[in-house]
């Protein structure tokens, strides 16, 4: 086989140990690659920022256990931190089973935790758990939250009980959103059931990478203010707010060679396709 | 045919109800919006009883496999392992460990210990690995093959960078262009298509809405509408 063949095509052993090492490597010592903060993230965090004092936040922790372990992960801690520093109200909800679990698992973290230490449940926060019926569980809490939620919050609270919820009814009480997003329900859904309902209901979005070029539609339209671009967002949220944990940035810098490598791959695979490309009488087959 | 079994009855109903939710949105008449908030309630206690059909389904398809097996095939050892381990979590989620049954056993720490440590890295696995077969996939089907290939080769490199946390210094002082690039890609073209979707999906959707309610649409309920 003659080198520019070879090239063409690589091993798939090869490409999955060099990218064993690529990924390998970062995560064993950190690199401390610099990072250029967007534009959209230093948004996301002024927005945040300029809540008035007294602001009632929903929290919609709408992940996946797959989201959650790589990108939105970190993007849940930096943001509860950041708005565990502000002095506004914060409801944390999920249209996810899979989610409200993970409600909790963010409150361990170490900066999240330092945030909420004097911070009161029932009056600064509280935690209403899974809201079942995805887009239609969205209107009838858009429409009346005490209804929704007569079960209570996670723990099975009365609403009654809960200082915080006393003012809070349907979703005109509500200041600003904030989900954290895997897929369905997630952002069109609320757009349509939350902000077609209170238009000046303000939206960030926590996103996946792959829901990035969705979701930027939505941004351009003005309904989103801002939003976070999967682990890349993450990443520059978190050194915006000083919070970058050795093992952040380790998970940061190993998303960066790993793409790296995926790019030298296939500008090494096209240069043996070109290469070879005058020697073939008939296109190859895929 | 008897009343019950005719599909005149169902069609009313969701007409009927769709009118509801369509008058309740549009306007500002209190009963029905009460009527609609109401209906909406009812949705959420109907979706809690779909996770049980689920269970009961997902127990019947395994039974069957168990009962079924052919001699040979082990793969049945996998229902076994699927239902012991289904009925070992609804378990512990029903009664919960430590704590009773009035404060919601699904916040018990040992079932959360489970979720975080098994379900959360199970999962997050699995999705990683992902990294490995876009790469051999992404260096196979990305040649230049044709002027559209090349197009979708130099966008999809650059959106790959793009998206790297650091992926923008590879271009080194030229790092601020890229990302100019990045940017036009996403917000231009991408967006173009993306919005064409949405609203394409926006009008779609009241077609079926119309058929449904029209009764020209039947496919929900049940085979051979």
């Amino acid at each position: 086989m003659s080198f520019w063949k070879k090239l063409e095509s690589v091993d798939v052993r090869i490409i999955y140990l060099v990218l064993w090492i690529a990924v390998g490597i970062p995560l064993v010592t950190p690199l401390n690659l610099p990072l250029a903060i967007s534009p959209d993230t230093v948004k996301y965090k002024a927005a945040i920022d300029a809540l008035p004092a007294g602001s009632v936040v929903v929290l919609g922790m709408d992940v996946s256990p797959a989201g959650y372990g790589g990108e939105l992960g970190p993007q849940a801690r930096a943001t509860t931190t950041h708005l565990f520093r502000q002095p506004v109200k914060i409801i944390f909800e999920s249209f996810w089973d899979t989610g409200a679990p993970l409600i909790e698992t963010v409150w361990k973290d170490p900066f999240v935790a330092g945030a909420m230490k004097d911070k009161k449940y029932g009056v600064d926060y509280v935690d209403l758990g899974w809201i079942p019926g995805s887009e239609t569980g969205m209107a009838s809490f858009a429409a009346d939250v005490w209804k929704t939620l007569e079960k209570g919050d996670y723990k099975g609270t009365k609403l009654a009980d809960l200082p915080m919820m006393a003012n809070i009814k349907t979703i005109n009480d509500v200041t600003m959103l904030i989900c954290i997003e895997t897929g369905t329900p997630g952002i069109p859904e609320y757009l349509r059931q939350w902000q077609a309902k209170d238009p000046k209901l303000e939206v960030l979005v926590g996103s996946l990478g792959v829901d990035v070029p969705q979701n930027v539609a939505y941004v351009a339209s003005g309904q989103l203010i801002s939003l976070l671009r999967g682990g890349r967002g993450a990443a520059e949220y978190q050194r915006l707010l000083n919070i970058a944990t050795t093992t952040d940035i380790m998970g940061s810098d190993a998303m960066t060679t790993s793409h790296v490598v995926v790019l030298v791959f296939l500008v090494l695979g096209n240069i043996g396709y070109f290469a070879l490309r005058k020697t073939r009488t008939s296109p190859i087959k895929t | 045919m008897s009343f019950y079994k005719r599909k005149e009855l169902p069609i009313m109903l969701t007409s009927l109800l769709a009118l509801i939710m369509i008058v309740a949105t549009y306007f500002r008449i209190k009963p029905v919006q009460d009527l609609s908030t109401t209906l909406q309630t009812w949705t959420l206690i109907i979706a809690n009883f779909a996770a049980i059909l689920g269970t009961v389904m997902i127990l019947r398809q395994n039974k069957n496999r168990i009962v079924n097996r052919k001699p040979g095939d082990k793969s049945w050892i996998f229902s076994v392992w699927l239902i012991a381990l289904l009925i070992f979590y609804l378990g512990l989620g029903i009664y919960g460990v430590e704590v009773s049954l009035s404060a919601m056993p699904t916040r018990d720490p040992t079932f959360s210990w489970i979720y975080n440590n098994a379900q959360v890295s199970l999962d997050s696995a699995m999705y990683s690995l992902l990294a490995f077969y876009i790469a051999s996939a992404s260096f196979r089907a990305f040649k230049a093959r044709s002027k559209e290939a090349a197009v979708l080769l130099v966008s999809a490199a650059a959106m790959m960078l793009y998206n790297a946390p650091a992926g923008s210094l590879v271009f080194g002082p030229w790092a601020s262009q890229f990302n100019a690039f990045g940017d036009w890609l996403l917000n231009v073209p991408n967006m173009a298509a993306f919005r064409a979707i949405l609203i394409g999906l926006a009008v779609g959707t009241i077609a079926i809405g119309i058929r449904v309610m029209t009764g020209r649409e039947r496919g929900y309920l049940g085979a051979g509408e």
